[in-house]
């Protein structure tokens, strides 16, 4: 009875100094901090998915499509699968854009991976930006960024996703901002969407912003013969099993249309002639009258209009066949 | 595993949780140590466990064929070498060896190529190798007896917090205190915790931030940008090796800490250094004495003639640039700081540099520049971009006031300050006055608080995880 009494006491007693620690109240401390600093995230996803469930999906996708909008971050923001859907008869539509992407083997070969072998109407909607037609090296890109993900960091992404969304590193900058939003000289919100449309919304948009920084990347990085060849090879062997190919102009800001023609090495005669010459079908939608929030990328509700209008011309195209036939 | 995973994280603690079961019978706690380093290290690649249980072994067996057999003893330490010295030599220097007779041959006008082995470099060998060749060449000098339980031998040859990045400890300091078994005093616990929470401040937070500019810097053959573009980001490439390697060691001797081991101090603020000599002091201690007394000593160090003495440091230098990589611009990093070494032995400048008006000011900004330049070889990829780099940094001509002519990160910069102001509180020795070592309740809040500050920064202020450059020695 006594022994168990002071067992008891000496339990009690440890209890006491551990509670008295330094060091275990300087991790309780940070405990509270660390969940204070992750409530107080700016950019919590209340609409669509976590960013990096998201890309770690993504990623992941192979066997899936009917229909896949290709291109870089204007395609990524630009094309909403849902919108297109409804105009077009199409399904199991997929937006396979990632930033800073440029057409190289290895995404061309994706993109095929991902459609559904058994299926037997497949189309495959190539958005074309001269950034996309430049040539990086292998490691650029989210897409060869994303292909190196580890087994292990896409499984906690995905099944995990709103613990890893609470730990992503911020500043604290960000958690001040919100704290109290109204500090904040911007707001951007992005919602992630399952069918791969990424809707951003950015107030004030800057319209301009990005014409400045396009400048200098072409001044690095031109349009590549090598990357056209790409484009225009996988397109013949496509069309040749029977996958439909279609490509547009993606949009952006006037100003960077002038640009782009300007000084990325881009000449839309020429490259349409051999995106048609290799069996795609170019599709004509007006690239520059739509809002875009930093001259590169479209506002969501420009995006909804846009994709609208690309499905329509869409279908006015595949109705004309029918009727040609 | 790396430290800066969550796998590590969930390791560690379940190793914690389970210390305290195993901690107080020395076979059983050896045999949870060995496992638990197995586990640790097999976690990246389980094939390399049979090489260091192959190397250990060799080295085990020769301890004690050392002592029961004295007369053989030199037999037996050069058996060691050789297995040690061989593996390593395979694993880490045989396609370099490979490459340049070929290009000889080649040179002579022979088409001969001999063919690539392209072997894995197991992590961390350089470090595990050495740690087991102290403990043959210790015997042989009779500076430390074998032990003769096996799982004693590996818990000190594998004990994972230093397995694989170092600090290098030595078996006479180690093995006794394996043999105990400290209480986890409040104390110990605070250094600890200290020592980890820093640790991995340096990496995750200064040495990733940092490396991030420093790749994209890096990522091209030829260098963009102007001289003094370059001059920052090697600057920032100098406090990011420095803390990333730093950043290892303090987690590994705050694991050690909490497990009641004590792992030498590795890294002393090299950077306020005076002179060359100073910085190697502080500089990756544990190596630099390891060099000291196994190969700088065994060559007569510096009891022979002048021309001796620099003779040895060349050597010492050399093996040690060969140690970091088999590739000619580690040679050349070691070449540049064996020139340093030898140059302040003879004209004494920093000495003379010291005795004007804050002469010790101008000498150690003096050997920091010097660091820095050194550094250009130690991190391009080819000799050739070594080259250009420096032609960069040293082209003034294209010195631009506009140092953002390339983008650097904001961050990055930030962090870059917020090390300078670091090293510059402890070279003003601010660390050993008044508020800094007080022990009022006061500074034990404030301690407290900045600890839980740190650790919210680490969470939050992260940059993406790369491995620790060291991993690759």
């Amino acid at each position: 009875m006594r022994s168990e009494d002071s067992e008891q006491r000496s339990a009690r007693i440890a209890m006491i100094n551990m509670l008295c620690d330094r060091t275990f109240l300087t991790l309780l401390l940070s405990t509270i901090l660390v969940a204070c600093m992750g409530a107080l995230r700016p950019d919590k996803t209340r609409v669509g998915m976590y960013p990096k469930e998201y890309w770690a999906k993504k990623i992941g996708w192979k066997h899936c499509a009917n229909v896949i909008l290709t291109g870089d971050s204007r395609t990524l923001m630009a094309l909403s699968p849902t919108k297109i859907k409804k105009i077009l008869n199409y399904d199991k539509i997929y937006n396979y854009g990632f930033g800073g992407n440029w057409y190289s083997v290895e995404y061309l070969q994706a993109v095929e991976d991902l459609l559904r072998p058994k299926e037997v109407n497949k189309v495959i909607i190539m958005g074309i930006s001269p950034h996309s037609l430049t040539q990086g090296n292998a490691e650029r890109g989210n897409f060869s960024e994303l292909s190196k993900l580890s087994k292990q960091e896409a499984y906690l992404d995905i099944h995990f996703a709103p613990l890893v969304n609470f730990f992503e590193p911020m500043s604290f900058r960000d958690a001040l901002e919100g704290l109290f939003p109204s500090i904040a000289s911007s707001h951007t919100e992005q919602i992630y969407m399952p069918d791969g449309f990424v809707a951003v919304h950015k107030t004030p948009s800057n319209r301009r912003n990005e014409v400045k920084r396009y400048r200098k990347i072409y001044e690095k990085s031109q349009v590549s013969d090598q990357t056209i060849d790409n484009v225009t090879r996988f397109i013949k062997k496509w069309t040749k099993e029977n996958i439909k190919v279609y490509g547009f102009l993606l949009p952006s800001c006037s100003e960077m249309y002038e640009l782009e023609r300007k000084v990325s090495g881009f000449n839309q005669k020429e490259f349409v002639k051999l995106f048609e010459a290799s069996g795609g079908i170019w599709v004509e939608v007006n690239p520059v009258r739509y809002e875009s929030f930093d001259g590169s990328h479209l506002q969501d509700h420009a995006a909804m209009e846009y994709s609208r209008d690309l499905a329509m011309a869409i279908r006015e195209i595949e109705e004309n066949t029918i009727n040609d036939n | 595993m790396q430290f800066n995973s969550l796998v590590f994280f969930v390791f560690a603690a379940l190793f914690f949780c389970m210390w305290p079961l195993f901690r107080r019978r020395n076979n059983i706690r050896w045999i949870y140590l060995v496992f638990a380093s197995f586990v640790f290290y097999g976690w990246w690649d389980w094939r390399f466990l049979f090489l260091i249980i192959a190397s250990g072994l060799i080295d085990f067996f020769a301890g004690l064929g050392m002592a029961k057999f004295p007369d053989r003893k030199k037999l037996l330490l050069i058996l060691s070498l050789i297995g040690n010295i061989g593996s390593l030599g395979i694993f880490k220097y045989l396609d370099f060896a490979t490459g340049n007779i070929t290009g000889i041959l080649q040179f002579l006008g022979f088409s001969f190529q001999l063919p690539a082995a392209n072997l894995i470099l197991p992590v961390g060998i350089s470090f595990y190798t050495f740690q087991s060749m102290s403990y043959t060449i210790d015997i042989y000098r009779e500076q430390l007896k074998p032990t003769h339980n096996i799982f004693h031998f590996f818990a000190y040859l594998a004990l994972f917090p230093q397995l694989v990045a170092g600090p290098i400890v030595r078996a006479r300091d180690l093995l006794p205190q394996l043999k105990n078994s400290k209480p986890l005093t409040p104390q110990r616990r605070w250094e600890g915790l200290n020592l980890i929470v820093f640790g991995f401040f340096k990496k995750v937070v200064v040495a990733d931030t940092l490396a991030m500019t420093v790749n994209i810097a890096f990522a091209e053959e030829s260098p963009v940008g102007s001289s003094a573009y370059w001059w920052i980001i090697m600057i920032m490439f100098a406090f990011q090796i420095y803390c990333d390697f730093s950043g290892y060691s303090d987690i590994a001797r705050g694991l050690g800490n909490w497990m009641g081991y004590e792992f030498p101090v590795n890294f002393r603020n090299p950077y306020i250094s005076s002179t060359f000599k100073e910085f190697w002091q502080r500089w990756h201690i544990s190596l630099s004495t390891w060099f000291r007394d196994y190969v700088y000593f065994s060559l007569g160090g510096s009891k022979g003639k002048k021309l001796q003495t620099h003779i040895n440091i060349w050597i010492t230098m050399l093996i040690s640039g060969l140690w970091h990589g088999a590739a000619w611009h580690f040679i050349l990093w070691a070449v540049v700081h064996s020139m340093y070494l030898s140059v302040e032995r003879v004209t004494k400048w920093p000495e003379k540099i010291n005795k004007l008006p804050a002469g010790r000011h101008l000498s150690t900004l003096l050997v920091f520049i010097l660091t820095v330049i050194a550094w250009v070889f130690f991190r391009a990829q080819t000799f050739s971009q070594a080259i250009a780099v420096m032609h960069t940094m040293f082209n003034l001509t294209s010195f631009n006031y506009n140092i953002a002519d390339r983008l650097i990160d904001n961050n990055a910069i930030n962090v870059l300050w917020v090390m300078i102001g670091s090293q510059l509180f402890f070279y003003f020795g601010l660390d050993k006055t008044g508020f800094a070592t007080s022990t009022s309740k006061l500074k034990v809040a404030f301690d407290s608080v900045f600890i839980a500050v740190i650790i919210v920064t680490c969470v939050f202020m992260r940059a993406p995880s790369n491995t620790f450059i060291y991993f690759q020695f």
